[in-house]
């Protein structure tokens, strides 16, 4: 009993580090940009189809694929960044709603135009058990926690000593105390919204061997698990996004255990309200900060 | 004036359609410690914002250095040598002084900065020993000084302050002031608003007189008495006046 849920606990914690890769660039991208990027499911969406793609078309190997969905999707921001997350600097907070409500719209509906709207297997990555202090866990599964701590590690060190990162939480921190000093703001803007793009990719890229089944739509939902994560965490907080991408991780599989897997949807929004009722501002700050 | 380095010409200006300033002319030698003043609504942090490329420019020119930079961006302005200090709390809060100052050195070649820093916590010792504290836990008057010393980093040539006594105990409107006073007696130009009249008649060079987006009066503090002050803010003449001097 004890061991069997502390698998489930293993198991959450691997959902839970999906959910972090995805939700710290949500994250990042509402504390520069100020704006909830309701498309960011779509990156990660798009990450998963560049390395289907690369690995059913060309029959590239899995690390190969990885990267190629990353640059596929990192070409994509950069795109929608120029033409639209850019312009959203500094706009009224119904744009940034409409703007990336449009661009999930336009991503998710031209991938169904271009490659069909059933499911797809994913086939590529590393399914082969591995045995773990006595658990039997699929490497793939070990991978993903490991490039979760390796991403935030990464990005405690590149927000706390580089000169982009500083420049990030400065704009996260005074967006006019930027103009006044000459910061660029667009520019930071632009390449935070790029990053948090490629790092959903990249979680969507991870999970596809577990999930196995790639698709138009699949986008949507883990937008609306990235929102509660992130407001549990604290709007632009890094590391409670982190721990709230753990807790909803941890949760979701143990009320699919052991309540019903049929519940496993609503922890997300069940867990946030009971947190904001405790803690209005997030779990773990009163003010946006990275 | 001989060769003023700031030379502001008939500038009408304001946001969107509302002009604020209607028509200033002003002359800002290298050197000089100029108080702007006036009651509120004058003027007077439009005039500095217009300078620092943050207003809509209507008509008229703010030639500096022999270039006219109305209409310039705030960015190209600061390359230009100008440095603003904006009202109310312009800092960074949840980063240290040591990155506060990065931040505002953001523009600087890397190899500079290093030494500006220096360069700001000799001007500031106050800060140099507070260097790893969050701006946002220092009191007002640390934080202006702190915000003073993030423009002065920028090696402007001259420093445009807006209000830097609001919200400050008297005990460090001193302070602020006596900072201003030492780095202008280093040769930096400064354009002072001040609501503080008494404050900034004791340390400016000059005092420069803003009503209805006008200069009204320009001259030496000593020149005028505080109730001579007064009886502009509210009429626009001197007693004894036709009209007051321009």
């Amino acid at each position: 009993m004890v061991s069997a849920i502390f698998e489930q606990i293993v198991n959450g914690i691997v959902s839970g580090s999906v959910y972090a890769i995805v939700a710290v660039g949500m994250t990042m991208i509402f504390g520069v940009l100020r704006a909830i990027n309701f498309a960011h499911g779509e990156y990660y969406m798009l990450g998963t189809f560049g390395a289907w793609f690369a690995i059913e078309y060309f029959d590239l190997p899995y690390p190969v694929a990885i990267v190629i969905g990353v640059v596929a999707t990192a070409v994509i921001a950069v795109v929608v960044g120029q033409f639209v997350m850019q312009r959203i600097v500094g706009a009224p907070p119904e744009t940034g709603v409409l703007a990336t409500l449009g661009i999930a719209l336009v991503l998710q509906n031209t991938v169904i135009l271009v490659f069909g709207g059933g499911y797809k297997f994913f086939s590529g990555g590393y399914i082969e058990p591995v045995s773990i202090f006595g658990f039997t866990l699929a490497e793939q599964r070990v991978l993903i926690i490991i490039v979760c701590i390796l991403v935030f590690v990464g990005l405690e060190l590149m927000v706390t000593y580089s000169r982009m990162g500083k420049a990030m939480r400065a704009v996260s921190q005074n967006i006019e105390c930027c103009a006044v000093v000459g910061i660029d703001v667009p520019q930071v803007a632009l390449r935070t919204f790029i990053l948090g793009a490629c790092l959903a990719a990249l979680s969507g890229v991870l999970t596809a061997p577990v999930n196995v089944s790639v698709y138009g739509g699949m986008g949507e939902i883990i937008t609306f698990k990235t929102l509660p994560v992130i407001i549990m965490g604290g709007l632009g907080n890094v590391r409670g996004t982190f721990f709230a991408a753990m807790i909803l991780g941890i949760a979701e599989s143990l009320v699919a255990t052991y309540v019903g897997l049929q519940f496993r949807d609503t922890v997300g929004f069940a867990t946030l309200m009971l947190v904001l009722m405790w803690r209005p501002h997030g779990l773990f700050s009163a003010q946006a900060r990275f | 004036m001989v060769d003023p380095s700031l030379s502001i010409k008939g500038l009408r200006a304001g946001y969107g359609s509302l002009d604020i300033l209607n028509g200033v002319d002003l002359d800002v030698p290298q050197g000089q410690f100029v108080a702007l003043m006036g009651p509120n609504g004058a003027g007077k942090s439009t005039l500095l914002k217009s300078l620092y490329g943050m207003t809509t420019i209507k008509d008229g020119s703010i030639e500096w250095q022999g270039k006219n930079i109305a209409g310039y961006k705030s960015r190209a302005i600061l390359a230009e040598g100008i440095a603003f200090v904006p009202q109310g709390r312009c800092n960074f809060p949840v980063m240290t002084i040591d990155e506060n100052l990065q931040m505002a050195a953001y523009t600087l070649r890397d190899a500079r900065v290093r030494a500006d820093r220096d360069y700001v916590y000799d001007l500031f010792p106050i800060l140099k020993a507070r260097r790893n504290t969050l701006a946002g836990n220092m009191s007002g008057g640390e934080q202006q000084l702190l915000e003073v010393a993030m423009a002065v980093l920028q090696r402007p040539k001259i420093l445009l302050v807006d209000e830097p006594s609001v919200g400050l105990s008297p005990a460090a409107i001193a302070i602020v002031f006596n900072e201003l006073l030492r780095i202008n007696a280093g040769g930096q130009t400064i354009l002072l608003v001040e609501q503080n009249t008494k404050k900034a008649m004791e340390v400016a060079h000059r005092a420069v007189i803003l009503r209805l987006g006008k200069v009204i009066w320009d001259g030496r503090p000593a020149d005028i008495t505080h109730d001579e002050l007064g009886e502009l803010f509210l009429t626009g003449r001197m007693r004894g006046e036709a009209k007051a001097e321009h």
